[in-house]
């Protein structure tokens, strides 16, 4: 019985199961794509063996300090060293183009097998360490550079030594975009090639006591720590690569699961108020309420699991794919049981949901007698006036009107899909934008300034500073700089846990003045004075301050004042961000590394010049324009998330004109009769679809009206919800107005090929129903 | 002589059933006058509404040709069609045929209103067509609201909006009891009288006995015609006889 059902109602039941397919498919990508991203980033770096700390280091001295301590056994553990060279070092390669990337990490490894961190040769050949001569990359460098097994490259600090390419690995330590070091590997050999002055040692080693006794005793004794990384700083980074994905992915989920509830719901109650007859007709052959009830839960039950099964199915290539892309250069992660488990919750939710929803309908439609279910032709309840808009008038667009309100239940449905399905759309599409013109905001997306030239560099002495001032002040190409310290101040300075609550990671950040450089401020004002901060907006809310209250942090052990005065967006380090002034290192006789120096030139043409004059007076500087590395980061980071949101949009799109031929089907189906009436009383078939056309135009574009209004509502403190630089949300209208035109003709179009069907409407079939 | 406003060369219609073809319309050649009252009658099946709807446009036909009103309208196309079906003539059918969201007197006007009429007359016209036919009470009534007698006559007043030159009606008390039937006939006979030219198909003995002018169709063609007066003051008992008497030699 069930089964002749459906074949009897092939279209409405075809129409379902694929709005179901497509909405449980993306529902369960999104879900199993952020479930394993976050636990495959944790597991992986769960590994027990993983080093607390990787270090470079120049001095022997010092070196040899740690190397005492880790013999004790007491504060460190697990302690490895290699030789290895920590510079800005330019790399050329065979055609002559320069790596032009910030500082480069070369260790010389004996042994893969032995290295406490994990590294995996994907391509070239499985050796113990590269030979003499070779050297191995990561696949984020060979990637981005295209660089392949055997190519060969030059390193000038290696008296221009040349190495070839013989593997391309992951490593655990260079997993991440938005690790600033690039890692290689040599044999131990080679070491001897490069210049004294980079050469030192490379040290990873194990908390053995508390992390905080560690970094006190490190912060006390060591000042040639050039590189300093920690594991959760890995693992920060890691999250901060697929952070935006998988928050894009979560809002997808979400946005298709109550879209896909509602569009599901709406479709079934149309399709069984469609059934009234038939059951009206059941009912007079005698079946019971219950057993009609089982024919339509049968049915419904069969193509729900049938089609969810199917966008289940779908969804675990596309998360596995999704998954396997994002996460290429941490590894391997191949589909395991969470797939299932989220693939049969999806699946069981959907079907239930249509359970109880057929069930409560079939329930209203049950209580009609057997003579009102089939005398019933268009549902029109006795002595119910319908109201209509235009009187007297066989004016097309007018009666088009009338039918909107005389369709009250078919035309708020039309509304509110369109409403849903463009609201959807547009705040993808704008999400896109976002990130395509992101590029161009890294100093709010990142707590960066924003200037003509960026020189990296380790101002090692108070000497090298006051030089630098000096040659500042002295070219008169400059216009306005500034240097500092970003990401690791927080070396010196510590956020106060015990007060505020403990966070994952955080970045204090100094610099010598923040005005005219490109620094963005959400509210507020900049810091200018010692003891003035400001604090991101994810911190703020995370410690629950405000602008104009203190801030403890912990200086030398004591615990310092600070009064914030204004606050910022960041995405970095999960948004948590302190900026302070330069000032308040000296005050507290803090001696950091300044490493950036942000410079805005008068005229850019002065770049190259600038440049070649700063690079030859100051060794061991690079100059870049602009933003420099920090522009590639953004790029980096950001880089995975258009083709994500492409892919999503195009599943709405889909979606959308599934619900547009739905929608102009029902039309049709429910006008076929009246338009043959209208057709033997002399009216055209172009009359009547100018009459059908008009509806579905209205309909559409005060959809579309709802859909820009709900966008310019919330849309950006949606987004505000995930992405904390709220200044970087950066929305499109040009683009949305475009999008929503072309949606519009596009809906007219498929409406006019729709209504083809009025000219081939047969007055006489119609008549003889 | 009567003006002619039907007529019919060679006119053919055939249905494909599978393979087989089947013809329903054979080479027929046929007049119908301005003013009659003329009946199609036949047995079921015998291809009576085909024969109707080729003769009004409603359906295409297979060959030959249909002047209507002096127009060949075999070439016309859709708009020109649409023009002789608003302005020219009217059709009512055997079932329901009106617009379920307009009440009875929206479905009388809506049919009337063109550029050239006032809103005013025709809604006025309307509401007295309604109320010639009976219906005073319920022009504001949906068509599901009212019995089938009361949408038929509803169709009629559509009908006669645009005053039509003839009036095409297929069965059109098929659907109702025999007392409904009744009305709407007499409303028929009424129209024919005041010179209103009808063409009407039905298998209904008491039906025929209205028309002045009844053609016998069997086997595709016409197979014998039955001259009568305009129905008059006599009893209708008598000329149901003659009928009957007619359709009897028919093997009816
Ligand atoms: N659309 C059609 N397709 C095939 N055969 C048809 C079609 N319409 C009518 N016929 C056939 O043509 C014949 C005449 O039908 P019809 O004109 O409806 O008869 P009547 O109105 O005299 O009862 C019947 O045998 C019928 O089966
Ligand atoms: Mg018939």
């Amino acid at each position: 019985m069930w089964k002749k059902k459906i074949r009897t109602s092939k279209l409405s039941f075809l129409l379902i199961a694929v709005i179901l397919m497509v909405t449980s498919g993306l529902l369960s990508t999104s879900r199993i794509f952020i479930d394993n991203i976050n636990s495959s980033i944790t597991d992986y770096y769960g590994n027990p063996a993983f080093p607390d700390v990787y270090l470079f280091n120049s001095s022997d001295y010092e070196l040899n300090m740690l190397e005492d301590q880790a013999d004790k056994g007491q504060l460190i553990k697990d302690f490895q060293k290699y030789k290895a060279m920590y510079s800005s070092m330019n790399i050329t390669q065979e055609n002559g183009e320069t790596f032009n990337e910030d500082r480069n990490l070369i260790i010389s490894i004996k042994d893969q097998e032995k290295l406490n961190w994990e590294l995996t040769i994907l391509e070239g050949k499985d050796k113990p360490s590269p030979e003499v001569g070779e050297i191995w990359i990561s696949k984020i460098l060979a990637d981005k550079k295209d660089l392949k097994v055997n190519d060969v490259i030059k390193i000038d600090k290696a008296a221009r030594s040349q190495f070839k390419i013989s593997a391309i690995i992951n490593d655990s330590q260079n997993a991440s975009l938005a690790n600033p070091a690039k890692i290689m590997y040599v044999n131990e050999e080679d070491v001897m090639l490069f210049d004294q002055e980079v050469r030192g040692g490379y040290v990873v080693f194990q908390y053995g006591s508390e992390k905080e006794a560690v970094m006190n005793y490190l912060h006390e004794n060591f000042t040639s720590n050039e590189y300093y990384m920690e594991k959760n700083y890995l693992v920060m980074n890691q999250l901060a690569d697929t952070g935006l994905v998988s928050v894009i992915m979560t809002l997808a989920g979400l946005l298709t699961l109550i879209s896909g509830i509602i569009v599901v719901l709406f479709t079934l109650k149309n399709n069984l108020m469609k059934e009234v007859k038939s059951i009206g007709t059941y009912k007079a052959l005698g079946f019971k309420g219950s057993e009609i009830k089982k024919i339509y839960s049968k049915a419904y039950l069969f193509v729900g699991i049938i089609s969810t099964t199917i966008g289940v199915a779908i969804s675990f290539p596309a998360a596995y794919i999704l998954q396997k892309e994002i996460l290429k250069y941490l590894g391997n992660f191949g589909y395991n049981s969470s797939y299932l488990i989220i693939g049969g919750v999806i699946i069981v939710l959907f079907n239930v949901i249509i359970q109880l929803f057929v069930a409560l309908e079939l329930r209203k439609i049950n209580k009609i007698s057997p003579v009102e279910a089939i005398l019933q032709t268009n549902a029109l309840k006795n002595g119910k006036r319908k109201w209509t808009l235009y009187k007297n008038t066989n004016n097309p667009i007018a009666l088009s009107i009338n039918d909107i309100f005389k369709n009250k239940r078919l035309s708020l449905n039309v509304c509110i899909i369109t409403a849903i399905y463009m609201f959807t759309t547009l705040l993808f599409i704008n999400t896109d934008h976002m990130f395509a013109v992101s590029k161009d905001h890294a100093n709010i997306w990142l707590n960066l300034h924003k200037t003509t030239a960026t020189i990296n560099t380790n101002i090692t002495s108070p000497e090298m500073e006051d030089a630098i001032v000096d040659y500042l002040n002295n070219d008169n190409r400059v216009d306005q700089y500034g240097y500092g310290l970003y990401l690791n101040a927080g070396n010196y300075i510590k956020y106060d846990s015990e007060k505020y609550g403990v966070l994952d990671g955080y970045a204090i950040e100094s610099f010598s003045r923040y005005d005219h450089l490109g620094f963005e401020i959400y509210e507020g004002r900049l810091p200018e004075k010692y003891n003035e901060i400001n604090v991101s907006l994810n911190m703020l809310r995370d410690t629950n301050l405000k602008i104009g209250d203190k801030m403890n942090f912990k200086i030398y052990g004591k615990d310092e004042e600070f009064l914030i005065v204004g606050s910022f967006g960041s995405i970095k380090y999960a948004g948590r961000n302190v900026r302070l002034l330069n000032e308040a290192m000296e005050h507290y006789n803090l001696k950091p590394y300044y490493n950036t120096i942000a410079v805005q030139l008068k005229n850019q043409e002065f770049y190259s010049e600038f440049k070649k004059d700063f690079e030859h007076h100051f060794k061991d500087t690079l100059v870049q324009a602009n933003l420099g590395n920090y522009d590639e980061l953004l790029n980096d980071m950001t880089s995975m998330v258009p083709p994500v949101v492409s892919t999503i949009t195009i599943f709405m799109l889909i979606l959308s004109a599934l619900n547009i031929i739905t929608i102009i089907s029902i039309i049709m189906m429910d006008e076929r009769r009246n338009l043959g009436i209208q057709k033997a009383l002399g009216f055209t078939s172009n009359y009547l679809k100018v009459r059908i056309l008009s509806r579905i135009a209205i309909l559409t574009s005060t959809g579309i009206a709802i859909a820009i209004f709900i966008h310019n509502w919330i849309s950006k403190s949606l987004i505000e919800l995930v992405i904390t630089s709220p200044n970087a949300i950066i929305f499109s209208p040009l683009k949305s107005s475009i999008y929503c035109a072309l949606i519009f003709s596009v809906m007219l179009v498929f409406a006019f090929l729709g209504t083809s069907k009025v000219a081939r409407i047969n007055v006489i079939e119609l008549m003889e129903e | 002589m009567d003006r002619v406003i039907i007529k019919t060369s060679d006119l053919g219609k055939s249905f494909c059933m599978g393979k087989e073809k089947i013809d329903v319309i054979n080479n027929m050649n046929l007049e119908i006058y301005e003013g009659d009252f003329t009946i199609i009658m036949g047995s079921s099946g015998a291809g009576k509404s085909t024969l109707l709807y080729a003769l009004s446009t409603m359906d295409q036909y297979s060959q030959g040709k249909v002047e209507l009103l002096g127009k060949d309208i075999t070439s016309f196309n859709e708009n020109q069609i649409a023009n002789i079906r608003k302005n020219d003539m009217a059709f009512i059918f055997q079932g329901i045929n009106l617009l379920p969201d307009m009440t009875l007197f929206e479905n009388v006007a809506f049919n009337g209103y063109s550029a050239t009429k006032s809103k005013k007359s025709v809604n006025e016209k309307a509401r007295l067509l309604l109320k010639d036919l009976g219906l005073e009470k319920d022009i504001y009534k949906y068509p599901s609201e009212v019995s089938g007698g009361q949408k038929q006559r509803t169709a009629i007043a559509r009908a006669l909006i645009n005053e039509p030159k003839i009036i095409f009606a297929d069965e059109p008390t098929g659907a109702l009891n025999s007392s409904m039937g009744r009305v709407v006939l007499d409303i028929l006979t009424q129209l024919n009288n005041e010179g209103q030219s009808i063409v009407m198909v039905t298998h209904d003995l008491k039906a025929a006995t209205r028309g002045n002018r009844i053609l016998y169709l069997k086997d595709g063609r016409i197979d014998g015609e039955l001259n009568l007066d305009k129905l008059g003051e006599e009893s209708l008992k008598e000329r149901e006889g003659i009928v009957y008497k007619f359709l009897n030699d028919k093997n009816w």
